[in-house]
């Protein structure tokens, strides 16, 4: 019996051994190491979870993360990729507030180790208490959808909740969940196809929705939450795309028509003012961070000119009044973007109200699709505009939001391949700089990529994990019973 | 026997019942499809059925393992039937009734494989569970019929009276206690699945929880024949032994009876169902069997669908004859030719497969896309994988040609497909080593050209006018023309064919004759005054044409008869 003890135990010791080999007579290398994701150099918040990372082409990998200022962790367990221990690694950002955690990186090849250089990952004193993300998952295609779903992904670990699965739903689209500045006690989403519908929940409670009305052109699309929880601005929008046979551009998505609107969650009526409904397009609007204002993008009907090159969206305002419920009289042209060869979409402002962040592309509604879409900073004291140079890149920068803090932004790119979209994470200072974006962390990050067939959509941080009784949601659903909202003016 | 008749039956009479359940599903070997499919109820079910059905992408060998499926289940009804009659001597005809109502309901081509598979899996259960112990077997079943929940799904309701009736047959439990152990366990599967709805299966919907997740293709149906099925299978072993077989005429009156159901319920029923020549032409087109197309939309012009009409004018193309022989097919209209999507998977399958041949990479791309997302399940398929694959290849986006390759890597049939594909992304010379992908590549448009459903003519005569070895497209543009009946603009460009040269004729195609002769009749001309190639046989047809429409235009012969596949006959009842 203690022979069989000893004999296992030296089983464990040696099936440890050859799970952790130390690296032995490394070849040094003074370059970094093929890494995906590139986590070299970029600014995280403390409590993230692992960045985990793989060497190209290793066969095993050995990570020693010293802190700069105290604490350190290995990831050190045979895999072709670091897999830092969750605690650990929290501990150690915590420790390295405001200081870098440097990665020295081993990798095994044919039986020889090598050893990069070290690199550092700044840890910012600026917090993301944030439980995670919200965001829609659908397979990156043109005009059908099967598995699709809002989902809801803890920042700090690597564990992913479904919202609402398409098994709960089946055969709707669903798009578009909107919490009021990350509150996840108050959120909206919408329904789509044979049972439409607006879903509003504020603390649990579901409101479901018609939102379609004879004085307007189409149901409610993309929404912004007033920071008191009593409106939504809405954009109506005719969507359409087309179809391109060029390899760079495949699809354009474009509106035949869009207005704005506010819609108010006391009365259920819809706010609408001849300003946000010419014949021009308006689209995206978004309250600024006192909600007296409201943001949009503003296009001269693209036919006009009858090519889609010509979709310029510029950045408007409107003055809207929440104690009264009336939009302003008039709107302000806040960047003439047209007039300057490119077009602005999505402005969000940062919710400490410094900032508004929003997305240009050479043309366009939709940039989703376009290379050249880029995330610019509106420096709202001084009305100055810059690239946010470092969080770009060569694909498509779109849907971004902040976090509380307004430190924080999380965005959609499809950098990685060019078709599917995956969250990036930007940390903003107080001067507008943005960091170099970082991936969204996963335990087995190319196993993970590399497998996945969806685009994530419409991220947004929230700050609890979203509550939904879906089975009694999908009832609703199906049920048919909406309240029909109203119209004023 | 049976054997035999289940492999005609698929292997050699509808291997396209085959095909349809292999090519929109993507069994995968590895741990993580497994563990995919055990996070849900009845996932061990689906799994091993879809394991099963991967070998029908060769039909003689999918046919011999569905029939050896079906005949197992006949078998397994047999033998559990025998322990619980106490009789050795039944005969195995009455369980052979099971397979054969599978044959019946699986005719509806949304029954899922994985059904019957489940309800072997259950039976053998039964079977397993005959050997526990009579001591444990309470207890047992509070874990078996969870756990069997789990694995199968609603199946488990066929285990429950089996094993009730095996613990009355084996230890001389009483019926009144059989029955109430039958009762407990059925409880036992409802609070399972109330568990499961309440835990691990938030977003399903009750219908999946209690009734099994992809035992039938349609989302939000369950037909009632899934539960004749499964109670036939309870009542065949439980009554098997009360049949009066031993009568002298009982097994010729019921073997009788089961080749006229199956006469009836498969032979007729496949051959009645309008929805199976869609499936047997995409079969077809699938394995670029151009000529069999063609033959079975000539032989059956009363199973014309969307679908065939597409496919006939894919595989005349391939074969180049659409110019020659298209009217001879029902033509509808543009859509004939370029389906247009329609939120249904065969749709626009066959467009896919054209806009693939006449080099449209991203709109073959964007159709096998948006098809495969219309299979009802939700299942990916290899099918449509492999093409998006080789696509986004051609288009030089090797990564994300590897997400599709990657799952092909990991199944039976489609793996060397996908190493191909592998070696090509390390080394793209090796692209144009395959002719296909070659013609592809040098096909398809570089420029910024939108795909406009409007002006696919101009579409597909600029793909041509890139290239002139491209004759199909221009073949497409002529052809929409005439489907469209722009004579104008058909005339504008038939100089393009160099007097049919460049599409591989040495006379003038039968379609492009008939239509030069129709505009110049239009236009008051008379036989003086047709150019020297439109043959005599065509200017005799085309007089005979006009004394008939002249005549009675709803006569026969213009109605049924050769005038009746003529492009005039075509344009004048468009029109």
């Amino acid at each position: 019996m203690r022979t069989t003890i000893y004999c296992l135990m030296l089983a464990v010791l040696l099936m440890a051994a050859s799970c952790a080999p130390a690296p032995k007579n490394a070849v040094q290398k003074d370059s970094l190491p093929g890494m995906f994701p590139d986590y070299a150099g970029v600014t995280i918040p403390a409590d993230i979870a692992p960045l985990n990372f793989e060497v190209s082409d290793a066969e095993c990998v050995y990570v020693e993360a010293r802190g700069g200022r105290q604490g350190s962790l290995t990831a050190a367990s045979g895999k072709t990729y670091a897999d830092f221990d969750i605690e650990g690694w929290h501990q150690l950002t915590r420790q390295n507030c405001g200081d870098s955690i440097y990665l020295s990186v081993c990798a095994l090849r044919d039986g020889q180790w090598t050893q990069y250089r070290t690199f550092g990952i700044f840890v910012s004193p600026d917090p993301l208490p944030e439980y995670g993300v919200t965001y829609r998952k659908i397979e990156p295609g043109y005009e059908t959808f099967s598995q699709i779903g809002i989902f809801q992904r803890c920042i700090h670990t690597f564990d992913e909740y479904a919202i609402v699965a398409h098994t709960a739903l089946q055969g709707q689209c669903m798009n578009c969940h909107v919490a009021n500045r990350c509150d996840a006690s108050q959120f909206q989403l919408h329904i789509r196809g044979q049972h439409p519908a607006t879903l509003v929940q504020v603390d649990g409670q579901r409101t479901l929705l018609n939102t379609s009305t004879d004085s307007t052109i189409a149901n409610c699309m993309y929404p912004y939450w007033h920071p008191s929880g009593r409106y939504i601005a809405y954009s109506l929008n005719l969507i359409n795309q087309c179809f391109f046979e060029d390899t760079t551009k495949t699809i354009e998505v474009f509106d035949l028509a869009s207005d704005a609107l506010v819609l108010d969650l006391q009365t259920n009526e819809l706010i609408l003012s001849d300003l946000l409904m010419t014949k021009d397009f308006e689209s995206y609007p978004a309250f600024s961070a006192d909600g007296n204002t409201i943001y949009f993008c503003t296009s001269r009907p693209w036919m006009d000119e009858g090519l889609f090159d010509s979709i310029r969206y510029d950045l408007c305002s409107i003055a809207f009044d929440a104690k009264n419920g009336k939009l302003g009289n008039h709107v302000d042209t806040i960047i003439a973007a047209s007039k300057q060869g490119y077009s602005i979409t999505h402005p969000r402002p940062s919710y400490d109200g410094k900032f508004l962040l929003y997305s240009t592309s050479s043309c366009s509604v939709f940039p989703i699709h376009h290379p050249e879409s880029d995330l610019w900073l509106l420096d709202l004291a001084t009305m100055e505009s810059h690239p946010l140079t470092e969080a770009n890149s060569n694909g498509p920068e779109s849907f971004h939001n902040w976090s509380t803090n307004s430190r924080w932004i999380v965005f959609a790119s499809k950098r990685h391949n060019g078709l599917n979209n995956l969250l990036y994470f930007s940390h903003v200072d107080s001067l507008g700089h943005a960091s170099k974006a970082f991936l969204l962390p996963q335990q087995n990050p190319r196993q993970y990529y590399d497998n996945l067939m969806h685009s994530y959509n419409v991220p947004d941080f929230t700050m609890q994990k979203v509550d939904l009784d879906v089975r009694a949601f999908a009832g609703e659903v199906f049920g048919d019973e909406r309240i029909q909202v109203g119209v004023r003016r | 026997m049976f054997f035999a008749v289940a492999f005609v039956t698929y292997g050699l009479m509808h291997p396209e019942w085959l095909n349809f359940h292999e090519q929109f599903q993507l069994f995968q070997f590895g741990s993580e499809y497994l563990l995919e499919h055990l996070g849900y109820a009845s996932g061990l079910a689906i799994y091993i059925g879809e394991f099963v059905v991967q070998f029908f992408y060769l039909p003689l060998l999918g046919a011999a393992v569905w029939a050896a499926v079906l005949v197992a289940l006949g078998l397994l009804i047999h033998r559990l039937s025998c322990r619980i009659s106490e009789r050795r001597d039944l005969p195995v005809l009455p369980a052979l009734l099971m397979p054969l109502l599978i044959m019946i309901y699986q005719v509806d081509e949304h029954a899922m494989a994985a059904y019957p598979v489940s309800i072997i899996l259950a039976l053998l259960a039964a079977w397993g569970y005959s050997s526990v112990r009579p001591a444990w077997r309470v207890y047992a079943n509070i874990v078996i019929i969870p756990l069997l929940y789990w694995l199968l799904g609603y199946t488990v309701l066929v285990y429950i009276p089996v094993a009730a009736a095996l613990d009355h047959v084996d230890h001389k439990v009483s019926i009144r206690a059989s029955v109430v152990r039958g009762v407990v366990g059925v409880m036992l599967y409802v609070v399972s699945a109330l568990v499961v709805s309440r835990t691990v299966m938030l977003h399903y919907i009750y219908r999946d929880i209690f009734f099994g997740y992809d035992y039938y293709r349609l989302r939000m149906v369950v037909p009632v024949m899934q539960h004749v099925v499964a109670l036939a299978a309870v009542l065949l072993v439980l009554l098997s032994g009360l049949m009066p077989l031993s009568k002298k005429l009982a097994k010729p009156v019921l073997a009788v009876a089961m080749v006229a159901a199956w006469y009836l319920g498969c032979v007729r029923a496949f051959a009645s169902d309008v929805w199976y020549a869609t499936i047997y032409v995409d079969y077809q087109v699938g394995k670029e069997n151009w000529d069999k197309v063609i033959e079975y939309c000539d032989k059956n012009p009363d199973k014309t669908t969307y679908y065939t009409v597409n496919a006939v004018n894919l595989a005349l193309a391939m074969k180049g004859q659409l110019a020659e022989r298209m009217f001879q097919f029902p033509q509808q209209d543009q859509t004939s030719l370029i389906g247009n999507f329609q939120n249904e998977v065969y749709s626009a399958l066959a467009t896919a497969e054209a806009y693939y041949h006449l080099g449209l990479v991203n709109s073959s791309l964007r159709l096998f896309f948006d098809s495969q997302e219309c299979v009802k399940d939700y299942s990916k398929t290899a099918r449509c994988y492999r093409r998006m694959a080789e696509l986004f290849m051609i288009n030089g986006n090797y990564e994300v040609a590897a997400k599709y390759s990657d799952p092909l890597a990991r199944t039976l049939f489609y793996s060397d497909f996908a190493h191909k594909l592998e070696a090509c992304y390390a080394d793209p010379s090796k692209i144009m080593q395959d002719p296909k992908w070659a013609q592809i590549k040098r096909f398809r448009i570089n420029d910024n050209v939108m795909h406009n459903t409007l002006h696919l003519n101009n579409l597909f005569t600029g793909l041509y006018q890139m290239n002139n070895d491209n004759r199909m497209a221009l073949e497409y543009a002529l052809c929409l023309d005439l489907l469209n009946g722009d004579l104008d603009h058909f005339l504008k460009r038939f100089p393009l064919t160099q007097g049919g040269r460049t599409t591989g004729f040495v006379d003038i195609p039968r379609a492009y004759q008939e239509a030069i002769t129709y505009v110049i009749y239009k236009r008051g001309g008379s036989v003086w005054d047709l150019p020297p190639y439109i043959s005599p046989v065509v200017q005799q047809d085309f007089n005979r044409f006009v004394t008939l429409m002249s005549q009675n235009p709803n006569c026969e012969e213009l109605r049924t008869g050769y005038l009746a596949k003529t492009y005039w006959r075509y344009v004048v009842s468009s029109n």
